[in-house]
């Protein structure tokens, strides 16, 4: 096992625990959410068939990016009880949550059709060596930042230092961005947003 | 909306934003510069006679098997990798491969190199069926092999796996994958070798078939890692398969296989920036059943290339020569012939009499029970009472000491080895109207 390999399947491992927290009834006490948590983190590296449980996952979906990894530590962080200020759901985003998953949605839509072949353009080139991607995406970093939504600056940044530091696998900065998985999160947090205000919850 | 005026913008935030961006402006900076393709050498010229041999490079009966392509050892030996299974995509496909010695005109034994299970072990990913070997000679000495794994759903979910042998294919490393497309990595497949550039970095003509169907040049460094790669064409040009010729230090043309509307035309491209940059892909006058072509380009630029020269089925093989860089073509040696004319398939004892010749004109095979491999064959050519020959898969490579050598599928049941050399090729080419 290699250091790529761990950090691959780190990543599914976080997943799962988190999606095992998440499956608890919502008033399940702090001590059971993190015995969960730690459980099934645990349970992911166990060989099933040969295989570590979270080598499944990761199998068919790949590494997450380190954007989802934020993300998913926040909700662990958030599953222990952590309560400080600024690890609020609402503030961590600078109170723009469905904005900015909006335009994560967005951005992936028009990302996964064109590097698919839906277009001549392969914007998953930039992703290899591109100062423009690099300049852009610290433009959007430092957006974040003015906009204090300081979850958005962190993944940014922490994507940009994990692709130099050859954190995955992959050699593509992209891949340290955003992932599928990462893009039916930010469309699920803004279907539901429009669920609610068509049903009179939200104004 | 919540406005949150009151909270702080945290200045070390920013300060890890500005190391960050300065980080990987940094890598960016240390891209490898452009570099420009190695032309093979080209080999002796040697007053030979004529020399056509055919061969069955695998030996197992009553396999599937499929997807072969060829390397050259360092000693002059060639050694083959195929895929073969209970069938194509089975749990049980292991990669397999074997050694043609050119001093005794005789293939080794075949030998398993990887399997499924040996895969995702060494991935630590699930895998669910493999197939599509390549092997090439990387700058460093090595040889590499190139396959292609499937974790969900079929060929289009593909991923490209890689292994490094240093005993040319005694032995090998464990599987790395190569990351190679954004959505869960899948849809990379690939066909046929890589070329070499100066810089000691690969070039590996690869393919996408999951949305739209394009080819791709994936740049590798000298750790087999991709750092860059150039689409050639467009989905709207339904082009699959890629195989380069090398012109020049900057110049390549490729041919694909087109899997679009009619006209049933195999595709060409070609660069005059060292793959960088492709032209549209555009419709040759050979007809292509939307398989696989192969193609090589001879030293004194005369191109060689390997197909079903028809547009439905592929029951029959054609070596195509063309003296002018691949502008026209035209047929020097029909390899195989078994068209039965109207698509229908031939009846069972129909087909396993002329399996049973061909494979009695075979010049050298394992094992010498015709009846047995006729049956090996009549397993994946056959439903019920109606068989069809099929002949796909080409692969072609020129050894070091001139000899071209051929290797395809034969009725998914054998892998079929062909060598010739230039004197018959001319021969052939006189004698082609």
């Amino acid at each position: 096992m290699v250091l790529t390999d761990v950090t691959g399947l780190f990543s599914h491992a976080l997943a799962l625990a988190v999606l095992g927290a998440a499956m608890l009834p919502t008033r399940t006490n702090v001590k059971t959410r993190v015995a969960t948590i730690v459980v099934v983190f645990v349970l992911a590296w166990l060989p099933v068939n040969g295989l570590p449980l979270a080598a499944y996952p990761r199998g068919i979906v790949g590494d997450l990016s380190i954007t989802a990894c934020v993300l998913l530590m926040l909700s662990i962080l958030r599953g222990a009880g952590a309560t400080a200020p600024w690890l609020d759901a609402s503030r961590v985003f600078g109170g723009r949550r469905v904005a900015w998953c909006l335009g994560l949605a967005l951005l992936a839509l028009a990302f996964y059709v064109m590097a698919l072949g839906a277009s001549t353009i392969d914007p998953y080139r930039w992703g290899y060596a591109s100062y423009g991607l690099i300049a852009a995406m610290s433009a959007i970093a430092c957006f974040a930042w003015w906009q204090r939504a300081w979850v958005m600056a962190i993944a940014v940044a922490l994507a940009l230092l994990a692709w130099v530091g050859g954190w995955y696998e992959s050699s593509n900065l992209w891949d340290y961005l955003i992932d599928p998985l990462l893009a039916v999160y930010a469309l699920g947090v803004v279907v539901k947003r429009a669920v609610d205000v068509g049903a009179g919850r939200v104004t | 909306m919540k406005k949150l005026q009151t909270a702080r913008r945290s200045w070390p935030v920013l300060g890890l934003v500005v190391i960050a961006a300065c980080a990987g402006a940094y890598r960016v900076w240390h891209q490898p510069p452009a570099a420009a393709f190695v032309v093979p050498p080209a080999p002796p010229v040697v007053d030979t006679a004529p020399r056509f041999m055919t061969a069955f490079a695998s030996s197992s009966q009553h396999v599937q098997v499929h997807a072969a392509s060829l390397v050259e050892l360092t000693d002059g030996r060639v050694r083959a990798f195929w895929f073969a299974g209970s069938r194509e995509g089975a749990s049980d496909v292991a990669i397999r491969s074997a050694v043609f010695d050119p001093l005794n005109d005789q293939w080794g034994a075949e030998q398993v190199v990887v399997d499924r299970v040996q895969t995702q072990r060494d991935l630590l990913r699930y895998v669910k069926k493999l197939g599509n070997p390549v092997g090439a000679r990387a700058a460093d000495g090595s040889l590499r092999l190139f396959y292609v794994t499937v974790s969900l759903g079929g060929w289009a979910g593909s991923s490209i796996t890689t292994m490094t042998s240093h005993d040319d294919g005694e032995t090998w490393e464990p599987a790395r994958r190569l990351i190679t497309s954004p959505f869960l990595n899948i849809s990379t497949l690939v066909k046929s070798a890589p070329v070499g550039y100066t810089d000691g970095t690969l070039g590996l003509p690869v393919y996408h078939e999951l949305v739209g169907k394009f080819g791709e040049l994936l740049r590798l460094d000298a750790n087999g890692t991709v750092f860059d790669k150039h689409r050639v064409g467009a989905a709207s040009d339904h082009g699959l398969q890629p195989v380069m010729m090398i012109e020049s230090p900057q110049r390549a043309s490729l041919l694909m296989r087109y899997a679009g509307p009619a006209p049933q035309r195999v595709l060409r491209a070609t660069t005059v920036d060292a793959g960088a940059h492709w032209s549209a892909p555009e419709k040759t006058a050979l007809p292509n059943p939307n398989a696989a072509v192969a193609a090589l380009r001879l030293s004194d630029g005369h191109m060689l290339a390997v197909l079903n020269h028809q547009e439905e089925s592929r029951d029959s093989l054609s070596l195509m020569l063309s003296v002018d860089g691949g502008a026209t073509w035209r047929e020097v040696y029909r390899l195989e012939d078994q068209r039965d004319g109207g698509g229908q398939g031939i009846d069972a004892a129909a087909f396993a009499q002329r399996a049973a010749i061909l494979i009695e004109q075979t010049d050298v095979r394992a094992v010498p029970l015709v009846d047995e491999f006729v049956a090996s064959a009549q397993g994946p050519a056959c439903r019920g009472e109606r068989c069809g020959f099929e002949f796909s898969y080409p692969y072609l490579l020129q050894a070091s000491n001139g000899d071209i050598h051929l290797v395809y599928t034969w009725n998914r049941a054998f892998i079929k080895h062909v060598v010739f050399n230039r004197a018959l090729l001319d021969v052939r080419a006189a004698g082609a109207p």
